[in-house]
């Protein structure tokens, strides 16, 4: 597959505070990326970055070949930024004819209106729509160019669970079209179901690069629950345990590799009654990296 | 050229048809000020009821840099940053509505002129007036996309009413140059709103045509737009800040 998208050793500051530090970042053709970080973690700044709204303090960004922002690249491009764009005194549907019409090749109106569940919504100004819709609205303008790369920054924020669903819905559409997909979330379980490759940021720079798989394969962290009549040190004793809490019989243990601690744990298992060993979700394994610097398992985080 | 049709015919959707504001700032308050300073204030000969003081014209600095400021408030101009648009086809559509805008104020001042003062001019000073009206708003239009770029949309109005209100005053829109000190004068002299207010008293009131006018029209207007362009290029350098 072909790179649509470089970054070489790419740096950015805002004064004395490093937003983006010696990235470097290849992404080809066809790629869902979940771009996850705390807030402050550089991924808005990458973004602009990549949309030529900014530019680098150093290193070289590429886009279809060309350098960021030109109209080659902008004709291709569809953005749904933190901060809604809308555009005062039209109607849904003139909004979209507008954006449209800044494009060689756009969607139709009624595939905007269908993309975005904003059909019913159509003859409504700007200033009657909700939180939510203005949303949707932004998701349409970014739709509106038919592009191949599509950049959504935090894009369920303010969705209704109908609205959300029906959103999820569209972007697995857009999967099967093939387009690029950047897909920046809080919601890092809307990540998990949709992106293939995994991006970590952390104070400006890539803490992981690599397909979702390889990070909870590497991050084999889970949770044992279970009863005891035991005593907590007693299990304490495990390299595997990195923390261990005991409620009356109930004990908690946070696993390094659950898989090595079920076979550890064959001469006690005798003792122990309604096991349950739940693997780390993408929540914990983010924590993980992002707050203890990914204290199980450092390779994890340079998986690329 | 598509493009720029379509970014005019939705700017004269938003800036004038659905835009309450129009109503009350460019059509209702200039003919009732005309009324007020020619039926009212002034009682005059009938060539004195034949002033034509465009008072209206400085409002479009404010229709501009308001109408600027509140697009900069819903990221207007992210949108033309990451899309496509022709930023330029924005602005001439803006312009371009704002033109309309102005000649359908000059208009109802005409009509008030003519149904209420009973003036007479023919239909070519009438289409001159509208005309000129058009030519006129073209660097106060330039001013308004000035304060708009300078300022923050919160600051737009003050710093409008710092520009607007000195220009009208100083350039004898409000009352005759005349009453001013001398060296004001001099400086009202050197305002667009002056030389287009002249050009008016050229075709109402057969004063004399001098090429200075225009001259200082087509000086502002250059100068402005070369300011404006030199402000946009510093602004896309300096990178927009997370």
């Amino acid at each position: 597959m072909s790179s649509i998208i470089e970054l070489k050793n790419v740096s950015k500051k805002f004064k004395q505070l490093s937003a983006i530090s010696n990235v470097n970042l290849s992404v080809d053709e066809g790629e869902i990326i979940g771009l996850v970080g705390e807030n402050g973690a550089g991924k808005t700044t990458l973004i602009n970055l990549i949309l030529g709204l900014q530019k680098p303090d150093t290193g070289q960004i590429k886009v279809f070949g060309t350098n960021p922002g030109t109209t080659v690249c902008r004709n291709q491009i569809g953005a749904m930024l933190q901060e809604n764009v809308s555009i005062k005194n039209l109607h849904v549907d003139e909004s979209f004819q507008l954006v449209r019409s800044f494009y060689t090749h756009p969607l139709s109106l009624e595939k905007l209106l269908t993309l975005t569940g904003l059909r019913e919504f159509r003859r409504h100004n700007m200033s009657a729509l909700s939180g939510g819709q203005r949303r949707q609205l932004a998701f349409g303008i970014a739709l509106a160019g038919n592009p191949r790369v599509i950049f959504l920054d935090e894009p369920t924020v303010g969705l209704d669970s109908i609205a959300r669903k029906q959103f999820w819905q569209s972007i697995e559409q857009l999967r099967h079209q093939g387009k690029t997909l950047f897909v920046t979330s809080h919601y890092l379980e809307e990540i998990e179901a949709v992106a293939e490759r995994l991006l970590i940021l952390q104070h400006g720079k890539i803490k992981f690069d690599g397909p979702l798989d390889a990070l909870t394969s590497l991050y084999s962290g889970a949770t044992a629950t279970f009863e005891s009549e035991l005593a907590v040190n007693y299990f304490k004793t495990s390299p595997l345990v990195l923390e261990a809490e005991k409620h009356g019989d109930k004990i908690t243990l946070k696993l390094s590799d659950g898989d090595l601690w079920l076979l550890e744990s064959q001469h006690f298992l005798d003792k122990i009654h309604r096991l349950s060993l739940m693997p780390n979700s993408l929540n914990e394994i983010f924590t993980d990296v992002t707050q203890t610097g990914g204290r199980n398992h450092e390779s994890a985080m340079h998986a690329n | 050229m598509n493009q720029l049709c379509t970014q005019t015919k939705y700017a004269i959707k938003r800036e004038l048809l659905r835009n309450p504001r129009f109503f009350l700032f460019n059509l209702a308050m200039p003919a009732f000020f005309y009324i007020l300073f020619t039926k009212i204030l002034v009682q005059g000969s009938a060539s004195e009821k034949q002033q034509f003081n465009l008072n209206y014209m400085d409002s479009m600095i404010f229709s501009v840099s308001a109408f600027l400021a509140e697009d900069r408030q819903e990221n207007m101009p992210t949108l033309l940053a990451i899309t496509p648009a022709k930023q330029l086809y924005y602005y001439v559509g803006l312009m371009l509505t704002m033109t309309v805008m102005n000649m359908l104020s000059a208009s109802v001042i005409l009509t008030i002129a003519t149904i209420i003062n009973g003036v007479h001019l023919t239909l070519s000073s009438l289409l001159l007036i509208v005309g000129l009206s058009a030519l006129g708003g073209l660097p106060l239009m330039l001013i308004g996309v000035l304060v708009a770029k300078s300022g923050r949309p919160s600051s737009v109005n003050s710093l409008c009413n710092l520009i607007v209100f000195p220009m009208a005053i100083i350039s004898g829109l409000w009352w005759p140059i005349g009453l001013l000190p001398h060296w004001m004068q001099q400086i009202g002299k050197l305002m667009p709103t002056y030389a287009v207010n002249s050009l008016l008293n050229v075709v109402t009131k057969q004063m004399h045509f001098n090429w200075s006018f225009i001259v200082s029209l087509a000086g502002w207007t250059g100068a402005l737009l070369i300011i404006i362009w030199l402000l946009s290029r510093a602004k896309n350098d300096r990178s927009i800040q997370a």
